[in-house]
């Protein structure tokens, strides 16, 4: 399976799942991950990052939301149009429709299975590639 | 029944074990929630930090099984320190090394086994983090892959609790 160069940013603050998907996704060849611990650093990396996909965690729900807005909005450095899959302890209603808003490819809900959120990757490679060509 | 052999290494093996400084120590949470976590990602029943120590394996870290050690010539764990990848076992019942083992035929009734090697700088085996189910099961690579990787976090663990000896002299 060719993935190029492409380069995600997982956003995940609980550790195990965190270094487990990375050094998985580097074991297994997929595209780079790059990891943040937390809101904040997900804003430094992605300011100065050109990142062809992300996936975030809603631990700290707010925030990753208005992060989630802002990316949308062109505000950071990678197209405001990259695929996000979103990681969540819970999906109501509105959460959902304000995922359907933001253009989330996919929610994954707490708790998964590593092997959920790696194969998910496969899917950000596939839709990366097509807004790519787009 | 096969034996778990002994590698040829075993002596400074066993040193090697020794000097982490690890052997009948108290659980601890750095090592438990990563099996925990093991044993969540791979559905397994059973989920072990396990240290082969000179008669026996010991678990450091134990999920879904009451003993804190058996014999080591009856180990699944003995054989995996020989192996170069994960050991994987899809059926035991159907493994001439291990159809008639007491582990399989009695409690826990080991079925499925997968030990991923702790293996120091050093390059000494000194066990392995394994998932244990009493049914058959496959892994794919992606599994492997993750077995691995959690295998890797178990032995950094394992590295950063030891104090060099130049460091614990000086001190």
């Amino acid at each position: 399976m060719a993935r190029g160069k492409l380069n995600l940013l997982l956003v995940e603050p609980q550790w195990l799942i965190r270094s487990t998907v990375v050094a998985v996704g580097r074991s297994l060849d997929l595209p780079r991950i790059d990891e943040a611990a937390s809101i904040e650093t997900a804003t430094q990396r992605l300011a100065g990052t050109r990142y062809d996909g992300l996936l975030l965690s809603l631990d700290e729900r707010e925030q990753a939301l208005a992060l989630l807005d802002k990316l949308r909005a062109g505000g950071f450095a990678c197209p405001a149009q990259v695929p996000v899959v979103v990681m969540s302890a819970d999906c109501d209603i509105d959460l959902a429709r304000r995922m359907k808003q933001c253009d989330v490819s996919r929610v994954l809900l707490k708790p998964f299975k590593v092997k959920t959120v790696l194969e998910s990757v496969d899917g950000i490679v596939g839709e990366a590639r097509r807004r790519k060509t787009a | 029944m096969k034996l778990a052999p002994i590698p040829h290494d075993d002596a400074q093996r066993l040193q090697a074990l020794r000097e982490l400084l690890i052997l009948d120590t108290p659980p601890e949470e750095r090592f438990d929630r990563i099996v925990t976590f093991a044993a969540h990602e791979f559905d397994v029943p059973i989920a072990l930090v396990s240290l082969v120590d000179r008669n026996c394996q010991w678990f450091k870290s134990r999920f879904g099984l009451a003993a804190c050690e058996t014999a080591r010539d009856i180990s699944f764990c003995g054989h995996a320190l020989l192996e170069r990848e994960i050991l994987l076992i899809p059926d035991a019942l159907r493994d001439d090394r291990f159809a008639d083992n007491p582990l399989v035929v009695g409690p826990p009734h080991i079925r499925f086994y997968a030990g991923a090697q702790m293996v120091l700088p050093s390059g000494h085996v000194v066990g392995t983090l394994c998932v244990i189910d009493t049914r058959p099961r496959e892994l794919d690579p992606m599994d492997l892959a993750i077995l691995g990787s959690l295998r890797d976090l178990v032995v950094q663990e394992l590295v950063a609790g030891t104090v060099p000896a130049a460091t614990a002299a000086g001190a």
